[in-house]
């Protein structure tokens, strides 16, 4: 009975789930790129539609607009934007990964089922109607609200931002004090050149928040590998006594058992594993944008190779870094994704 | 050599050229593609199945790549086959997925394709059909 309730659970759930959006190029100027997620990529044009698993990259001078329905996105330059999509209590729910640089978002109307935004350091939902969201080098997020309301969360504690309030949430830790936002806004580039000198004045603590980052991914990477597994083994289990059920119950008892219950655990099993690829999919951006950024400051101020003590220390942080990535996060990389 | 061994010789060289350019050229039709899906489906590998999916009209095409495909046909069902296939409009392919397993099959499958150059593509797979594609 427990299974049956669900099972009907799961399948509502399912039944109620929406798919992905395409986004629709509406304006780009300066250096754009997209990342499609077969792994090849080309110039970002007015009039290219993306959708989940690609990556737009703007450059210096680069700035694209894309519409998603009743949303506008506008991506600032020196931004690395990925269109994702994880599993989420039996439901498929859109996330906006933002790696590095600042996004503005403008709803025109909230349905409730707006994408999750995603950085490195914090997950925001969406409750407003106007806000950016700005991904420092060092992994930090900043997020400000103009108008409605988003809710921050990190280190399982949530914040929630009003209209002209704005939080940031350093990588690894939880939301610090929300602050009102100045009248003339937030420069991001001054933000962030800020947050990289951060970055480089303990870069010993800095690898040390990476990797426990990368750890936090890790175990949810883990945890929805166990949960895949244990819904296929409860899956084959079902599959393998609805013989049985026919002999008990009849055929067509065991039929309607494998409508109501069989077919829903299937779809949500098949979509447990995009958890798993939706947090090895973040551990990557996490060794490109931030890892491996603080990687090539500090090769290029160690450069001389002169015996430094706290560059020895990175390093063996680093390379203990990279061996996680390695053993824990590869196996469900492919080759477009790299 | 005579002129009717280099003829031959002609003709056997280009005997695999042909049928490799021609084969392309004809391309794969939505039917031929929803059966080599199962065929891989029905193989004991079945790490190519993703090929059958349009590589950048379908969303999970890369989580495709690593999918045992399991979850939505048991390896212990194999033996599938699509009948009342009805692909009158390559936007809205139905027909019913058969098994030898006829407690959980035949379940009702809809695909929508996608034309690449002479070929077609599975885009979507609704299975069992309903509002909400499993694979998109």
């Amino acid at each position: 009975m427990k299974t049956i309730t669900l099972a009907v659970g799961l399948l509502v759930l399912v039944l109620l789930c929406g798919f992905a959006v395409p986004n629709d190029v509406v304006y780009s100027e300066g250096e754009a790129s997209v990342r499609y997620k077969g792994g090849y990529e080309e110039e970002v044009f007015i009039g290219d539609v993306y959708d989940t698993g690609d990556t737009i990259t703007t450059g210096y001078d680069g700035f694209v607009e894309l519409d998603q329905e009743g949303l506008v996105l506008k991506i600032n330059p020196d931004t690395v934007f990925a269109l994702q999509e994880k599993e989420e209590g039996g439901e498929k729910t859109g996330v906006f990964a933002l790696a590095l640089g600042s996004i503005k978002f403008r709803y025109d109307r909230l349905t409730g089922k707006e994408p999750m935004i995603h950085t490195s350091s914090c997950v925001a939902g969406v409750r407003g109607t106007e806000f950016s969201v700005y991904a420092g080098a060092d992994g930090s997020a900043l997020i400000v609200v103009d108008s409605g309301l988003v809710e921050v969360e990190s280190e399982g504690r949530a914040v929630q931002l009003g209209a002209e309030e704005g939080v940031e949430v350093p990588l690894g830790e939880p939301p610090g004090e929300k602050f009102r936002v100045p009248a003339e806004k937030i420069d991001y580039r001054s933000w962030n050149k800020d947050k990289l000198s951060k970055l480089l004045d303990d870069p010993i603590e800095s690898i040390q928040r990476i990797i426990e980052r990368l750890d936090n991914y890790i175990s949810n990477v883990e945890k929805y590998k166990a949960l895949h597994a244990e819904y296929s083994e409860k899956l084959a289990e079902d599959r393998e006594n609805l013989p049985q059920r026919a002999e008990k119950e009849g055929q067509d008892a065991a039929r309607k058992y494998s409508q109501k219950v069989i077919d829903p655990l299937s779809i949500q099993t098949f979509n447990l594993f995009l958890n798993v690829r939706y947090y090895s999919l973040a551990s990557l951006s996490l060794r490109r944008y931030v890892g491996g950024r603080l990687y090539t400051f500090m090769k290029a101020a160690n450069i001389t190779g002169e015996s430094n003590r706290d560059y020895t220390e990175y390093l063996k942080l680093h390379e203990r870094f990279l061996n996680s990535f390695e053993s824990s996060i590869v196996p469900y990389l492919v080759d477009a994704d790299i | 050599m005579k002129k009717s061994h280099l003829f031959l010789l002609f003709l056997i060289a280009t005997i695999p050229v042909i049928t490799f350019v021609g084969c392309d050229l004809a391309g794969i039709t939505v039917e031929a593609r929803i059966n080599n899906f199962l065929n891989d489906i029905n193989s004991d590998d079945r790490s190519d199945t993703y090929l059958n999916f349009h590589p950048t009209e379908t969303e999970l095409y890369d989580d495709l790549k690593l999918s045992d495909w399991e979850s939505l046909f048991p390896s212990a069902d194999r033996d599938y086959y699509i009948a009342n296939l009805n692909s009158l409009d390559s936007s809205w392919v139905t027909g019913q997925i058969h098994s030898p397993n006829t407690l959980e099959w035949p379940k009702d499958v809809v695909f929508v394709m996608e034309k690449d150059g002479f070929s077609w593509y599975i885009d979507d797979m609704y299975l069992p059909a309903g509002p909400v594609p499993v694979i998109y």
